[in-house]
């Protein structure tokens, strides 16, 4: 039973083609699922109906017909057969991706299979090629039980569930169920025991993932994950004790965007390793966890 | 009772909800038998409309010849399209509203600057007809248009003018909020009020 639909605005944008096309495929995949919404678009295409029919008429000049006749004769001649599109390896490989909806299939790369990246230990993401640049579009995958990092929205997410289901704090949402998530609401998804959860997202800005974990996997800053990872495996920021999780969280943040940041220390570039961070040394001094030396000094 | 009575059966013979069937027959007509001259005559009625429709949109300026353009691809894809038109689903108006919409789509899409050409989901995966052909609970739709008419008709001006922007000027509610200078939140509810009024007079939602 589906209890999350879009809202009128969002369908009557759909409906007269003026919403962001990032925005219409989850509307569309929300339709393949929802009876009523379906029903809903129908009347406002009829609206739209009405209105042509009752617009103000403009002449149009006898050429553009005997113009059209003519590249429709043209046409005539060249039958074009329908290919019968073949089946995605993706397709065919994982379970989950079975059945999916006619316009998220098309999404899927041709004749590879998807690159699943790990964004922690419970979720999977997949970037779909969408056509657009403005959205991320994308497959999120929580394994069953996960629990995905809370996170915060620096732009619109919209989530339609396309497989098993998930819960955050507002409820437990199932496959149709159309999401939109603004700048500002966070939330913590948890994905049902029984099986895994597939979810087509569309998210307009990076999310921010908001809890201490959250920040060393932010999915969606690649750059700093990796830089964030390697800062992890070393045996001195793992150390159990931080004198302040604080620091390190000013610390991440300063590395990923290159900001002036804490007691005046600046990062000029951004680290190859963590070798690379001039205030390494500083840090682990700081923290008084430091094994090893970097041989670097601080420049604070 | 007996008004109410008078009403319906005024209502139910109105030309324009038998020039709605007209029309859906010609189109049926020109799908199932290729025939050009009822072709012709859907030609003759729904380009100035579209040519209208198009037009309409002060602020896009579209060139006489550009607006003759797109008329003359939309009633190509009437005509390709044709053989899948199913009368009993949509009024011709209504199907080649979402013909025109489409073009539309793609033609403002292959000027956007978030245009990125490595996809081949194109404009009919995203507004699929095969989703209208999948059953669901509806009122007859010939009916419906003409509620849809009489209804938004009764509609309070600036309700009527916000949904016209939405719909004949193809702009976004936050693009009308930026023209207009009203707040986005008036925008949308004016739209949402407007629907609700013209839905209430088929059913929920």
């Amino acid at each position: 039973m589906i209890k999350h639909h879009p809202d009128h605005n969002m369908l009557v944008e759909y409906c007269a083609g003026t919403l962001d096309w990032a925005l219409c495929l989850g509307v569309s995949t929300h339709l393949h699922f929802c009876n009523e919404c379906r029903s809903a678009a129908a009347n406002l295409n009829s609206l739209g109906g009405s209105l042509l029919s009752q617009c103000g008429q403009e002449a149009v000049g006898q050429e553009v017909f005997a113009g059209l006749m003519s590249k429709i004769q043209a046409q005539e001649f060249v039958v074009a057969p329908v290919a019968e599109q073949a089946a995605h390896p993706s397709i065919t490989n994982d379970r989950m991706l079975a059945q999916l909806p006619k316009v998220v299939r098309k999404l899927l790369p041709k004749g590879k299979a998807l690159r699943w990246q790990s964004v922690g230990s419970s979720l999977k993401m997949a970037r779909l090629a969408a056509g657009q640049d403005k959205y991320e579009v994308a497959f999120h995958r929580i394994c069953s039980g996960g629990k995905v990092a809370e996170h915060d929205h620096g732009g619109l997410e919209v989530t339609v569930v396309l497989k098993g289901s998930f819960s955050d704090g507002d409820g437990i949402y199932t496959p149709g169920d159309f999401l939109v998530r603004q700048p500002g609401e966070v939330h913590r998804p948890t994905a049902a025991q029984n099986e895994d959860c597939l979810c087509f997202s569309i998210c307009e800005a990076p999310v921010r993932l908001t809890g201490f974990l959250g920040r060393l996997i932010n999915p969606f800053s690649f750059r700093k994950t990796r830089l964030t990872r390697r800062v992890a495996r070393n045996p001195c920021f793992s150390a159990p004790k931080f004198a302040s999780v604080r620091f390190l969280t000013i610390l991440i943040q300063a590395i990923g965007t290159g900001i002036p940041t804490h007691k005046g220390i600046r990062v000029a570039f951004l680290p190859q390793s963590c070798e690379d961070i001039p205030f390494y040394g500083c840090l682990c001094k700081q923290s008084g966890q430091c094994q090893r030396s970097s041989g670097r000094r601080c420049h604070g | 009772m007996t008004q109410t009575l008078m009403n319906h059966s005024k209502g139910d013979d109105i030309p324009s909800g038998i020039r709605d069937d007209n029309w859906s027959r010609l189109l049926m007509q020109v799908g199932q038998q290729r025939n050009q001259e009822s072709f012709a005559r859907l030609f003759a009625h729904f380009a100035p409309l579209i040519k209208g429709f198009c037009l309409s949109n002060p602020s896009s300026s579209l060139p006489g010849e550009a607006a003759d353009e797109l008329v003359q691809e939309v009633m190509f894809k009437v005509w390709t399209k044709a053989p899948s038109y199913d009368a009993s689903k949509a009024a011709a108006s209504t199907w080649i509203f979402t013909v025109m919409r489409n073009c539309r789509i793609d033609m403002m899409r292959r000027n956007s600057r978030h245009l990125v050409n490595s996809a081949d989901v194109e404009v009919d995966d995203i507004w699929d007809e095969e989703l209208d052909h999948q059953p669901f609970v509806r009122l007859q739709q010939s009916r419906n248009e003409e509620l849809i008419q009489k209804s938004f008709a009764t509609l309070p001006a600036e309700q009527k003018l916000a949904l016209t922007q939405v719909y004949m000027q193809g702009k976004s509610h936050s693009e009308i909020a930026e023209e207009t200078g009203l707040p986005l939140g008036t925008v949308k509810s004016r739209v949402r009020m407007g629907l609700k009024k013209i839905q209430a007079s088929f059913g929920k939602r």
